[in-house]
């Protein structure tokens, strides 16, 4: 029974400790990259995970905590490699504990259990639904151990707020609100426009010329051009309006609008990043308690991989933001082909057809007959 | 009847018959020409009415067809222009009228072309009359084709009698 030998502990061991904030580093690493190794002596175990209380449900005001995303998309850790600290027997409350999202200011704490009760693990766990039921199952339990038979609480009911309606949304973008305020509830789409125009053959370059023109009256900048071809980004909240001018330029041929929703993808980079701030919070606070030189330089490691990975999950997030900000505007122009009726004109009419009479020594009149004197 | 009576006005009737298609045969096409000097008549023609040879190869000949489709000599001179410049006949000078001594009018027209390199020189005159088209064709190399030998043909067409 290791966990009640966790509970007798009034403070954690420093040893401990450590090996707790390591594992949540490594975690919020693997859910950042899905790259990063994990000490296989601090892989959460099935059992433990599943003996875990669950966490108190939390208000109805404050926004869910995220899963993390290895949990979601039910990762399995790759096999760890040698690890300094593999050997070691982590404690049933070190291992049970997974990174959690501090709750935003201004969201209730939960509440403190009652005194005299059973004191509980010192964090709560996250909260575990069928993607973690799931991501246990992947994970090898421990021999002698039989496998979890209570079941995952459901997921916390979110009250959903009202999300713009598109008229509205649309209609700040008719107003031409250089400054519409984001709305986060709204998907988040990556809109690209391509167009196929045919243009007068001396209006080409104008033609190219008048587009980039659009698309910096409206906000936007110039991406590329080509000889026949350019590139602009126009603000999202007026490609409408931008496509619209741009198809007034010339004879539209083929038209092209795709909306990429990255909605979800941006959802798990937050949620992934919020994950590494916490789990940096917890190393760095660590780092200011730690005892040994040992432990200072493994903490700082993690730190290290942590702030990595922070920044290419930040990087991806301004990435996407700044797609779905402005989007992509290919236009492909090309001459008009000219009038035929006009060449037909210069062009002289064919010869009158050949009439053959129906006359059959007419074509044996001439010299090849004539001259041929063996013939009678 | 008497068979052998009867016999002999059967060969009679078939010996008629036969000398009627033979004066019917006898009564052909048939011209009269003053054959250019230096020229021999060939025999047993069959296309030609008649057609006679130089000894360096320039040749006489006179045609004589069914006017049929019946048409006037300007259908028919028409026609045969068509037909040679069709087959890379090119005019040279312009359309001629000739008038025989019988007071028949006809039409010259000349052509060269140029056959393996070599240029060559082709005349054609036509008449025409209720039942026949008649056509006189001379030809042959240009270089050999020349005025003496010209002069003598034109003489030659002239002369041309229709029978």
């Amino acid at each position: 029974m290791r966990n009640s030998t966790a509970r007798s502990w009034s403070t954690p061991p420093p040893r401990v400790l450590l090996a707790l904030v390591i594992q949540a580093g490594a975690l919020g690493l693997v859910a950042g990259c899905g790259s990063a190794p994990m000490p296989a002596a601090m892989a959460p175990q099935a059992s433990d995970q599943a003996s875990a209380p669950a966490a108190p449900p939390p208000s109805p005001a404050a926004p869910p905590a995220p899963a993390p995303a290895d949990m979601a998309h039910g990762y399995a850790p790759p096999s760890a490699p040698p690890d300094p600290m593999a050997g070691r027997e982590p404690s049933a409350e070190a291992v049970g504990i997974l990174p959690s999202v501090q709750p935003p200011p201004g969201a209730p704490a939960p509440t403190p259990p009652a005194p005299g009760a059973p004191s509980p693990p010192s964090r709560p766990s996250m909260p575990s639904g069928p993607s973690s039921a799931k991501t246990a199952a992947t994970r090898a339990p421990p021999p002698n151990v039989p496998p979890p038979l209570r079941k995952a609480p459901p997921p916390p009911q979110i009250p959903k707020q009202p999300p713009p309606s598109p008229s509205k949304i649309a209609e700040r973008a008719a107003k031409g609100e250089p400054s519409a305020p984001p709305v986060t509830a709204a998907p988040m789409l990556i809109y690209v426009g391509d167009l196929q125009m045919a243009v007068d053959e001396a209006e080409l370059v104008s033609t190219l010329d008048k587009v980039i023109d659009v698309a910096e009256a409206l906000g936007g900048y110039l991406a590329g051009r080509k000889d026949t071809s350019v590139q602009v980004r126009i603000p999202s909240y007026r490609f409408r309006d931008g496509l619209t001018r741009i198809e007034k330029l010339g004879e539209v041929l083929h038209r092209t609008v795709t909306a990429d929703d990255v909605s979800e993808q941006y959802s798990d980079l937050e949620v992934r990043m919020l994950n590494l701030k916490a789990t940096r919070q917890r190393l760095q606070e660590f780092l200011a308690r730690a005892g040994t030189i040992q432990d200072m330089l493994t903490v700082a490691q993690e730190l290290e991989r942590v702030a990595a990975a922070l920044e290419q999950i930040e990087g991806k997030m301004r990435f996407l933001r700044s797609r779905a900000a402005f989007s992509l505007v290919t236009v492909a122009v090309q001459a008009r082909p000219k009038v035929i009726a006009k060449v037909a004109e210069t062009l002289p009419p064919p010869p009158p057809q050949e009439v053959q009479l129906p006359i059959d020594w007419l074509v044996r009149v001439g010299l090849a007959h004539l001259l041929d004197l063996q013939s009678k | 009847m008497n068979p052998l009576r009867a016999r002999a006005s059967l060969f009679a009737s078939l010996f008629a018959a036969l000398a009627l298609s033979a004066a019917t045969a006898a009564c052909g096409p048939s011209v009269t020409l003053q054959t250019p000097s230096g020229f021999a008549v060939l025999e047993d023609q069959k296309e030609y009415v008649y057609r006679a040879t130089s000894a360096e190869g320039v040749v006489l000949g006179v045609r004589a067809e069914r006017n049929q489709p019946h048409g006037n000599l300007e259908f028919w001179s028409e026609a045969l222009d068509r037909q040679l410049r069709h087959g890379g006949y090119v005019t040279e000078g312009a359309l001629k009228e000739v008038h025989l001594a019988s007071g028949l009018t006809g039409r010259e027209l000349r052509y060269t072309r140029v056959e393996n390199g070599r240029k060559q020189r082709f005349w054609m005159t036509v008449f025409v009359t209720e039942k026949r088209v008649w056509v006189v064709e001379a030809g042959g190399d240009a270089d050999r084709f020349k005025e003496r030998t010209q002069l003598a043909v034109q003489k030659a067409i002239a002369s041309l009698g229709i029978g």
